[in-house]
Order: C-alpha cells, then structure tokens, then sequence
C-alpha cells in the first residue's frame, strides 16, 4: 500500500475512535481550562460533560483499522462503554485537598491509555498505550505530596519500569520470531512462547497476578483513595481485556502448556490474596489484597474463547464492588490520614444506613447472594465446571476448589468493616458525610442487588453486534 | 391449582419488616406489635395449609408436590452455555408442611420471647423477620438457586442478631457461625452448578440446551444429560472415587455442619450459648432443621444411588452424635451449653434414620425432626426464664427450684422427660420409629449392622442420665440459689411466659400422644421418598 493511500485510509478511519478522540480533545481543553484558573466544580463538571461524550458517541463497529493496529470488536465497545463510566463515578468522590485540574487531566490520560489499549492490534501501539497509562498513573499515586505518597510512586514505578522493559523484550522476541508485530500473525515457536511469555508478565504486571502483584498494596495504601478506586478498575479492566484479546489470537497455541500456567498463575493469585489480606488493619491494604485476589478469578475467563458475556458480567460487578467500597472508604478518611479499622468503630449506631451499605458491598465482594457478586461467582464457577467436565483437566477443579474455600475465607477479611461498625464500641471518632453521598452509595449499593434480582439487564448495556 | 399461599407465607414477614421501615426507633411496643400481627398472619396462613392439604396426593415423589407456584425468573443466554433459566418454583409436600407450620409458630412465640428486648428494637424485629421468610422460603423451595438464596440468606440476619443482641462472647459466636456454615454452603454452591450444568432439556426449535436449576429435574435420572459430569454413566473421578458419589459426600457435608455432624459441631455450642434467648430458639428448633431438610429433598433425593452406597457411614456418624453430643452434655455445667449438646445429640437420629432406607427410619428422622422444634424450643426457653431473672445459667447456683417455683418447674420437667424420651411425649416417637427403622433394616438385608441400634439406645441412657441429674441437683433438694441479690426475683413464670410456654407443651403433650397428626400427613410423602430412594435397591 502506497504511502498516500494509507494517509487517506487513516483519514477515513478517524470516525471509528470517536470516543478516544473526544477523551483526547477534552482533556487538552481541561488542561487550558485549569490554567484558566477556573474553580474546580467546573472542571469536574467539564470532565464528566467529556466522559458522557464520549460514552454516548462511542462507535460500535467491527474490523481493523488504522492499517491494521486498531482493532474494533464487541470487546472494545464494552471498554469504550464501560471505562468512561467508571470515571465518572470516580469524579463523584468526596473533595479532597489532592484533586486538581493537573489529577483530573491525568486521570482522563490512563483512560485514554486504557482505551488504546484495549483497541490495539499492534504489539507496538499496545506498548505505548500501556506506557501512557503507566505514566500517567505514577503521577497519580504521588498526588498526596507526603512522604508515604512518594514511597508508594517509588515503587511503583521502579517496578513498573522493569515490568514493562520485561515487555518490550519480549515483544522484541515476539517480533523476531515472527517478523511481524500484529497479533494475528503468531505461530508456534520456541522463541515465540518465549517472547510471548515476557510479554504477559508486562500485562500481569499491569493486571497485579501474583508474583507480579508486589507494587498493589504499597500503591493502593500510599495513593489517594479516588485515585485507587480508579487503578482498581479502569487499567486492570483494560488490561484483562488485552489479555482477552491476546489468548484470542493465540488460541489454542500454546495449549494445554499456556492454560495450565494461566489456571496456576490465577490459583496462586487467589491464595496469596486471600491469606495476605487476611491480617490487614488497614482498610484500603486490606481491600487491595481483595482486588489481588479478584484478579485471580478474572484471570482464566480471558483464556476460555466461549465466555465473553461472562466477562462482561464479571467485570462490570467488579468495577461496580470496588467503586462502591472504595468511595465508602473515602467518606470515612480524615484529610491526609488512612482509614484503619478501628476508625470506624461503632459508628452502625450513628449512620445504620452506611453500616447496612457496607455489609452489602462486602457480602458483594465475597460472592454472596443477594448481590451480584454472587451471579458472577455463579457464571464464573460454571463455566469453570463446564470446562473441568468437557476436559476432566485437574487444574480447572482445583481452580474451583480454590475459589470456593478463598470465598469462605474472605469472608473473614470483608466482614471485617461492618463487624467494626456494628460490634465494636464507639470511639467517640466524629465523622460528618454530606447528605447527597448517601444518595450515591444507596444507588450503587441498590445497583448491586438489582444485578443480582435481575441479571439480564447487563444484556442491554453495550449489546454484541452478533450475538 | 393456582394459589398463592405458599408466596404469602413466605414474603409475609418480609411485608412486615419493610412495615417497620416507616417506624421510630422508639417506638417500641408499635414495633413489637407489628411484627406479632405479620408473624401471626404467616402462622394463619400455614394452619391454612394443613387445612387444605391432601395428604394423599400424587403418585411419585416427582408429582406429589402441592400448591405449586412457577415462574420464570431469570433467563439469560451466555454464550455456550444455551440459556440461563432459573426459576420462582415453590411447592409443598408432606415432609415440608409440617416444618413450615413449625417455624410459623416457632416465630411467633419468638417475637413473644423477644418482648423485654430494649436496645435498637427496630433492627432487632427487622432482622428476625428477615431471617423467618428466609427459613420458610428454604422449606417450600423447589428451584435450587431459590433454596441456595434463601439458605444463604438465613446466615446475613443471624449473624448480626447472634453478634449485637447476644452474650460476652457473641463477635466470636457470630463470626464462627457464619464461616463454618459458609463453608458448607459453598460446597453446596459447587454441587449446585455441576448439577445445574448437568441437567437439562434439548429445546426442540432451536436445538439449545436449556439447563435448570428445577429440583424436580434434577431429582430424576430422565433430564441428565448424557456424558455429562454428574450423569449416571459419567465416568469422572475424584481422588479414585465416582463424581457423582463426591458431589453426595459434598452435599451432606454441607447440610450436616448445619445439622451439625460431630466433627463439625463446634460452632454449635457457642452460637446457641451467646445467643439471645429467642435466637436460640430458631437456631435450635429451626436452623438445625434446614440442614435435615436438605438432606432428605437434595442431598438423598438427588443422588440416591450415592446415598445408599454410604447408607451405613451415615449411620455412624449419626451414632457418633448421639453418644459424643450426650458425653459432652453431662459434662457441662452451663445448662444452656448442656442443652445446646442435647441437641448435637437428638440430630444423631435423624442420620440414623435416613441411613436405614425404610419408611419408619425416614418418618421416624422427620418426626423427630419436628418433635425437636418443639423440645429445643421449649428447653431454650427455659433457660431464658432462669436467665432473664438472675443473669446466671451455673448449673451449681441453683438447688430446689421446686419449692419456690412449682410452675417453673412444673415446665421444666415436662420438657426434660419429652426430651429424654419418655413414653407419651414427643421425643418418644420419632426415636422409636427411628431404632424400628434400624433394628428392621438390620434384620432384613443387613444394610445397618445390629450394634448401630445398640449403641443408639445406649445414648437414650446418656440422654436419660443427664436430664435426671440435672433435674436432682437444681430442682429437687432444699432450696437455695449461689447470690443474695437473686432472692426477690425468683418469681414464677409471668402470662407472657405462660403463653409461650402453653403451645409449647401442648404441641408435645399431643405429638406424644397422638402422632397420628403427623405421621398420617407425613406418611404418603415419606413412602414416595423411600420409593424414589430404594428405587436403585433392587438394582443393586
């Protein structure tokens, strides 16, 4: 193809990222907006004005485009429908002294990251999306400017550095295995499942699979809190959905070798999450050992091709569990402090309502009826089940051996707050949560039950285009 | 026959617990009244359904459900699994109607005990009236997710009423409670969606499967798909043994640490101990019952082959409760942890039953299963009544109660020699039914070895001594209590106390009496159960 021809078909193609380019544009406008001085209700108005937009003129179309590095399929319209939303729940966080124009701006970056990655169909495109996001995410961790906010940044880019040169290495194996960076061009190789290997060590680096996990909890603790809600969902979910896309076009290649290292990988992420959590005083510590775990239990749903709707269901109640953990955490902080366990001692006298709310997100998070996070442990453990039975393959029983005793166990750990709340003695700790928060929390927890009541509503939400 | 009783009864108390949404926390005596009037409505109701009950009604276990109410209720594709279907499916037969009449009224004389309660009143009837739809909807469920939501949804309100309204120890209670019964419900959610994915009807226009979570289904051998995990031909393992005879083992794990079985009773003990008076009660009478229940209408319904083949293993562990349960209760000193012993011990029957396979074994479990609502019900009570007035339940603080309190203790022996087993009350029934059961199974094919019913009896004597001796040494003898400051409120029993304890005893004065009552609406239902189980006898 000659070069103009490419120019003209690029041309063309630009309708297609509609949202990402409305995300683009209006993140530049919020930075001039903010030099602009103006107040940051504004801005926040501003920034959800662009998320909206970019939810409501998302494209749902299927093919390559861009010469074939972007990729549009019904996974890719769910993250284009999906990821926006979850942003702007994000926005609806408490006011805190770190938010600025400069957090907002960033935040709309990992998103913009985030989309490209899951559109990528190019080794390439899909290592600078993951860059962008990463970048843009160090930032966010500092953002407290404390001491323990530039631990958290630390590390959390010294291990994503290397995480992510263990990345380009491998893509460069991949890339001279292959002579060729698109997904849908790998073969069986010894170089190749070499490079392919270092390459997803990138990808769970991002979507914290134990033993790449080890940035989690000093970032999720040192980070502030709306920022945390965000990392727990909008990358990881991006993420997880690279790694659909990436055991699409491997499918089957590497097997049974590939499955079995991704069932142990998730196996090992789920224990090592649980029994971590289990002894954490610390609130957010504790609930980013849960989301550890939790990427346990997505991991083996992007390896089986036939599962893509269970996916979806899990990762939308995921991202619902976590915000609405994460925003009830953030009512409870102090300015600048941490919230431990002991800070919400007693307080189900004085707010019942916010007790009652905690007890559902955390039954949700442990995969009890009635709140959806049991209708995705349902879906998830049957087609776990379906594939033990159709491959009598030892790894997925243990998988679901292991997901069910680490769902009893982390009842211990998630029960914890509203035992906190409700046993304990108060402490006379006083802590005032506007009124319209309630209403927040009261929708999302009430989401969650819905969820549960009637699942096909999920349906609906960014429908298959052949279903 | 198109009726709604049966979702009255159930969602009836959770009317009543949205009724007290639009309450003052204050308004205390407005809350208590609310919730006597729903629990009582559910309890006209369930009389209501004994009325209309057909005692003789169908001809296989399949068809001889009542009242049934279907609807579809969740239906959702996902990809290659066909379709998604769950649906609301009730119905009622002989073995369930009388425990959902027992657990009406048992409600309703738990809202009468909970009448002196003060603090956070509201919650308190919110969760109790919670957790009593969640009971009943256990009972007349026939869709298995429905059964699984309402047997998961029992554990939410109890936890917290054991946690806030219970003893010093109550956060450890709780929290023991929930975990050790979770477990077991988590392996009932693992066989839950193995069978679900195994059962199931090729849709004819569209040439999908269309699985199920109807029980119905799952209970006859006609809707397992072929070469699936949990068919009869299924020729997965586990660990060298048969998947479907794991899948049973997991399931009567799951239903017995409610039960609770020996190894897995120690929740047991603290939970009934740092509970509140009226949350033992339910615990006692009706959270035991739903682990029963579910291993008679899933665990042996489903996988009756597996059943059989550990009939015997059963049986032992039912032995082992009898006697470990009535060691462990005539050493205690607590009357409230003995009493909560007796009852790990009374349970043993009902495993000894089932593992017998005849129909008097399985009425006999069943009956005793619903003699012991009445028996731990009044017996919980009891203890209340000691501890409401002196905040102590020391066996050795109390001598002579006779004299001061006839009334008191003219209640107290009553129940004791009902729960003992004493000819003419309650308790006798269902255990002699149960050792028929065994003795008989013995003497025909040799499934049960003789000493099993042996050493049954042996327990009975365990049971018999520790009642006695408790009896001797609190009742009887000069009267004297341990502190000075109890004297003025050793008062006998009060209306309130009378009328809980009147349908009480009368319930067992007339099941001992009189057990027709039961066993005539149970037998066709229990006969059904043992045609449908043995079926696989002959095979053999």
């Amino acid at each position: 193809m000659k070069i103009n021809e490419q120019l003209i078909e690029i041309q063309e193609h630009f309708g297609v990222i509609s949202s990402e380019i409305i995300l683009i544009t209006g993140s530049i406008i919020l930075l001039i907006l903010g030099i602009l001085r103006l107040p940051l209700f504004w801005i926040k108005v501003f920034a959800a004005v662009v998320l909206l937009g970019s939810f409501l003129f998302a494209q749902q179309v299927s093919g390559f485009f861009f010469t074939r590095t972007i990729i549009r399929d019904d996974l890719s319209y769910l993250m284009t429908q999906l990821l926006p939303l979850i942003t702007l729940g994000v926005l609806c966080f408490k006011r805190q002294a770190h938010q600025s124009y400069e957090f907002y701006f960033l935040l709309m970056s990992v998103l913009i990251g985030s989309l490209f990655m899951v559109g990528s169909h190019n080794l390439l495109i899909l290592y600078l999306a993951i860059e962008l996001t990463s970048y843009a995410s160090y930032l966010l961790t500092g953002f407290h400017f404390n001491e323990k906010g530039s631990e958290a940044a630390m590390k959390y880019l010294l291990f994503g550095g290397v995480s992510s040169a263990v990345m380009l290495f491998g893509i460069s194996l991949l890339y001279g295995a292959h002579d060729s960076l698109y997904f849908d061009t790998l073969e069986f190789s010894l170089l190749g499942a070499t490079g392919l290997f270092f390459f997803l060590s990138g990808l769970f680096f991002k979507t914290s699979i134990v033993p790449f996990h080890i940035w989690v909890p000093a970032t999720y603790e040192g980070a502030p809190t709306d920022a945390v809600a965000f990392f727990s969902t909008v990358p990881k979910i991006a993420g997880f959905a690279v790694l659909y896309h990436v055991f699409k076009w491997t499918n089957g290649l590497f097997n049974p070798f590939l499955e079995q290292l991704i069932l142990l990988l998730a196996i090992l992420t789920i224990v090592w999450g649980t029994l971590a959590a289990l002894r954490q005083t610390d609130v957010k510590r504790m609930l980013s050992y849960g989301a550890v775990a939790h990427s346990g239990f997505i991991l083996p749903l992007c390896l089986v091709m036939d599962t893509y709707s269970v996916f979806k269901y899990y990762v939308i109640i995921y991202a619902f569990m976590n915000i609405l953990a994460f925003l009830f955490v953030q009512l409870h902080e102090k300015e600048g402090e941490n919230l431990s366990l002991s800070n919400v001692s007693g307080l189900g006298i004085k707010f019942p309502l916010l007790g009652v709310i905690s007890v559902i997100w955390a039954v949700a998070l442990v995969g009890l009826p009635p709140t959806g996070g049991f209708m995705a442990k349902l879906f998830l453990f049957s087609t776990a089940w379906q594939h033990y039975g159709s491959m009598d393959s030892l790894y997925w029983l243990t998988f679901i051996c292991v997901g069910v005793l680490s769902s009893a166990a982390s009842l211990y750990f998630y029960l914890r707050v509203p035992y906190f709340y409700f046993f304990k003695e108060d402490q006379g700790k006083k802590i005032k949560i506007n009124k319209r928060y309630f209403v927040i929390l009261t929708l999302l927890a009430f989401t969650l039950i819905l969820l549960f009541i009637q699942p096909n509503i999920l349906d609906r939400f960014a429908p298959m285009i052949n279903p | 026959m198109s009726s709604y009783i049966l979702s009255l009864i159930i969602w009836m108390p959770l009317l009543g617990a949205f009724t007290l949404l639009f309450f003052n926390e204050r308004q205390t005596s407005g809350i208590k009244i609310v919730a006597l009037i729903f629990s009582l409505i559910q309890l006209l109701f369930s009389i209501g359904l004994v009325w209309r009950f057909d005692p003789n009604y169908g001809d296989h276990l399949l068809t001889s459900f009542q009242f049934v109410e279907k609807f579809s209720w969740i239906s959702m594709s996902l990809g290659s699994f066909g379709s998604f279907n769950i649906d609301y499916h009730l119905g009622v037969d002989g073995m369930s109607l009388w425990l959902v009449v027992l657990s009406s009224l048992i409600t309703v004389l738990g809202v009468l005990a909970s009448w002196k309660l003060k603090q956070q009143v509201r919650s308190y009837f919110m969760l109790y009236l919670l957790l009593s739809t969640s009971i009943v909807g256990c009972f007349l469920a026939l869709d298995f997710f429905l059964f699984y939501l309402f047997f998961e949804l029992v554990l939410l309100p109890m936890f917290f009423l054991i946690g806030l309204w219970g003893g010093p120890r109550r956060s450890y209670a709780s929290i023991k409670f929930f975990i050790y019964t979770l477990v077991g419900s988590l392996l009932i959610l693992v066989v839950m969606i193995a069978l679900y994915l195994s059962v199931g009807v090729l849709d004819p226009t569209s040439e999908m499967m269309i699985h199920s979570f109807n029980l119905l289904h799952m209970m006859d051998s006609n809707y397992f798909i072929e070469g699936s995990s949990l068919a009869k031909d299924s020729v997965l393992t586990f660990m060298g043994m048969p998947l479907r005879a794991v899948a049973f083992l997991a399931l009567f794990l799951g239903f017995a640490i409610k039960l609770p079985i020996v190894p897995f009773h120690t929740w047991l003990p603290d939970a009934h101990v740092e509970a509140a008076t009226p949350i033992s009660v339910i615990l006692a009478a009706l959270l035991l019952k739903l682990g029963g229940y579910g291993l008679y209408r899933i665990a042996f319904s489903i996988f009756p082959d597996a059943a059989l083949h550990f009939g015997y293993y059963i049986a032992i562990f039912g032995v082992l409760a009898i006697i470990y349960g009535g060691l462990n209760a005539m050493a205690q000193n607590d009357l409230k942890r003995m009493i909560a012993y007796s009852s790990i011990s009374h349970m043993g029957f009902v495993l000894i039953g089932l593992g017998s396979f005849t129909v008097e074994g399985a009425a006999g479990g069943m009956f005793q299963m619903i003699a012991h609502g009445f028996i731990s019900a009044a017996l919980f009570l009891i203890v209340g009544v000691l501890y409401d007035r002196t905040q102590n339940r020391k066996i050795e603080n109390f001598s002579g109660l006779a004299t001061k309190l006839p009334g008191y203790s003219f209640v107290v022996m009553i129940v004791f020699f009902a729960s003992l087993g004493l000819p003419g009350l309650a308790g006798f029934v269902g255990e002699l039914l149960v050792l028929m059961g065994a003795f008989n199974v013995s003497a025909v094919d040799g499934m049960l070895p003789n000493w099993i019913g042996i050493v049954a009896v042996m327990g009975l004597l365990i049971t018999a001594a520790y009642y006695l001796w408790t009896i001797q040494r609190m009742f009887l003898g000069k009267y004297w209590v341990r502190e000075h400051s109890w004297e003025p409120k050793m008062k006998d029993l009060e209306i309130r106390e009378w009328l809980i304890f009147t349908p009480l005893i009368l319930g067992i004065v007339v099941l001992g009496m009189y057990p027709k009552i039961i066993l005539d609406t149970m037998n066709h239902s229990i006969e059904l159960f043992i045609a449908h189980v043995g079926d696989l006898k002959i095979k053999l």
